[in-house]
């Protein structure tokens, strides 16, 4: 085969910009063509006419989407990598269902006796907040799991090391901002807590000192590193992944974050059972008293939470119904 | 008039860039750039990325070429068998449109 002069011109915008569009395209497109277009760009000049010449097939490309005959393949990959990533969700949820029933028992341990169930429920701001907490450290160690484990694979098959690095800085960037964040609204923070009670006399600082001069300059930071965090990790994504689409991330987020609802709810029924059955409802005799009782803590309490977590598992399960007849409609 | 059989002008504009692609691949196996190169030397027309990799993947359809195993980011394509008879058919077809356009020019 024929070597070829590389273009040794000065690197245009156009050229810039035609390589923009490469990542615009379909990913079964990207999956199949877009390494091959990325080396002609490098290597040839490129002018005006070949952005409105890329601008034209990516049009193309959205309009025939049937063209690639490897999109049955890609279709396949991106159902298998989304159950992949529903499972590792899955897994970690597993993982920190033992550091969320560690939350609850500390709740429920510095609760005064008030003479009704010491339900975690009855502090619903603190566990809601220690939820989302748990939440997004889930998603951010989904997202950090399988990312970090795709750009890994790819960056050894094509020893290209930017995805991983792209990965590995947005997954440290919302790591930073979560602590940040946590450390100002004490987010089940106890263990940073206690040792901010030891530290801070020693720096001379109180905790009001330490908000303003620490804490919100922290967390203005916080919130732009989420965004750089964000950003890197779509890119990373993007490069790394192209069978994964965000849409399967989504699903698998609402997948998880539906199971954490469910299993919570779970756990407060199984409290609310045991009160009326053992607990001190269990005295109500009348039957005004204990129906009042239980639609109290049903409706009131846990009732939003399951109402929270059907609305969220119906979702998934029509994201995955539709994943599904997607799926079988390519391979016909 | 179109002919039931498959034939190159079944891939509407990208006819043109289609048998430009067939005909450099002729030869021997090419990746994208050079059979750029290759078509701008022997036929003068410039091809820009998104033209050829739209051609490109209408004839992988279609069977004309096939892709081989890529080296350092670049995938050399291959012409079929089917692909070689669809060339040979439209390159007649030309070549009788060229020596009856010719003839017809010549003085009487």
């Amino acid at each position: 085969m024929q070597q070829i002069p590389k273009d040794t011109s000065p690197r245009s915008p156009w050229k810039a910009w035609t390589a923009r569009l490469i990542h615009l395209y379909p990913a079964y497109w990207q999956e199949r063509y877009a390494d091959e277009m990325l080396a002609i760009l490098e290597e040839r000049p490129a002018t005006l006419w070949t952005f409105v010449d890329m601008l034209l097939s990516l049009c193309d490309a959205y309009l025939h989407g049937n063209l690639v005959s490897g999109r049955v393949v890609g279709m396949v990959k991106q159902f298998y990598s989304s159950v992949a990533t529903i499972f590792g969700a899955g897994l970690l949820f597993c993982l920190i269902s033992s550091e969320i029933l560690t939350f609850l028992t500390n709740i429920s341990r510095d609760i005064p006796p008030v003479g009704v169930p010491t339900l975690p429920i009855y502090q619903p701001l603190l566990l809601v907040l220690n939820f989302l907490s748990v939440a997004l450290v889930s998603l951010v160690g989904f997202c950090a799991g399988s990312l970090l484990l795709s750009t890994g694979r790819r960056a050894i098959r094509t020893r290209c090391m930017r995805p991983f690095f792209l990965s590995l800085s947005g997954i440290f960037c919302l790591a930073i901002a979560f602590i940040t964040y946590s450390l100002v609204y004490n987010l089940s923070s106890r263990y940073i807590h206690d040792h901010l009670d030891f530290f801070l006399p020693l720096l001379l600082l109180s905790k009001e000192m330490l908000f303003f001069l620490v804490c919100i300059p922290s967390v203005l930071l916080s919130l732009l590193l989420v965004g750089v965090g964000i950003r890197a990790l779509r890119a990373a994504l993007r490069l790394a992944t192209p069978g994964i689409h965000l849409s399967n991330l989504i699903l698998a987020a609402a997948t998880m974050i539906s199971t954490m609802l469910v299993a919570y709810s779970g756990i407060a029924l199984c409290f609310i059972v045991y009160s009326f059955s053992f607990g001190p409802f269990s005295n109500l005799t009348q039957p005004g008293e204990r129906s009042r009782a239980i639609l109290l803590l049903v409706f009131d309490r846990s009732g939003s939470l399951l109402t929270a977590s059907m609305l969220l598992a119906s979702y998934s399960l029509v994201r995955a119904y539709q994943a599904r007849r997607t799926f079988k409609v390519q391979i016909q | 008039m179109r002919s039931s059989r498959s034939s190159l002008s079944d891939l509407g504009h990208f006819s043109d860039p289609s048998l430009l692609i067939l005909s450099s691949l002729a030869g021997e196996p090419k990746h994208g750039y050079a059979m750029m190169a290759d078509i701008e030397q022997f036929s003068g027309t410039h091809l820009e990325v998104g033209t050829l990799y739209g051609a490109l993947a209408r004839l992988e359809k279609q069977g004309w070429i096939e892709p081989l195993p890529m080296v350092e980011r670049r995938r050399p394509y291959r012409i079929t068998g089917a692909g070689r008879a669809v060339l040979r058919e439209q390159l007649s077809t030309m070549s009788k449109v060229v020596s009856t356009g010719l003839q017809r020019l010549a003085p009487a």
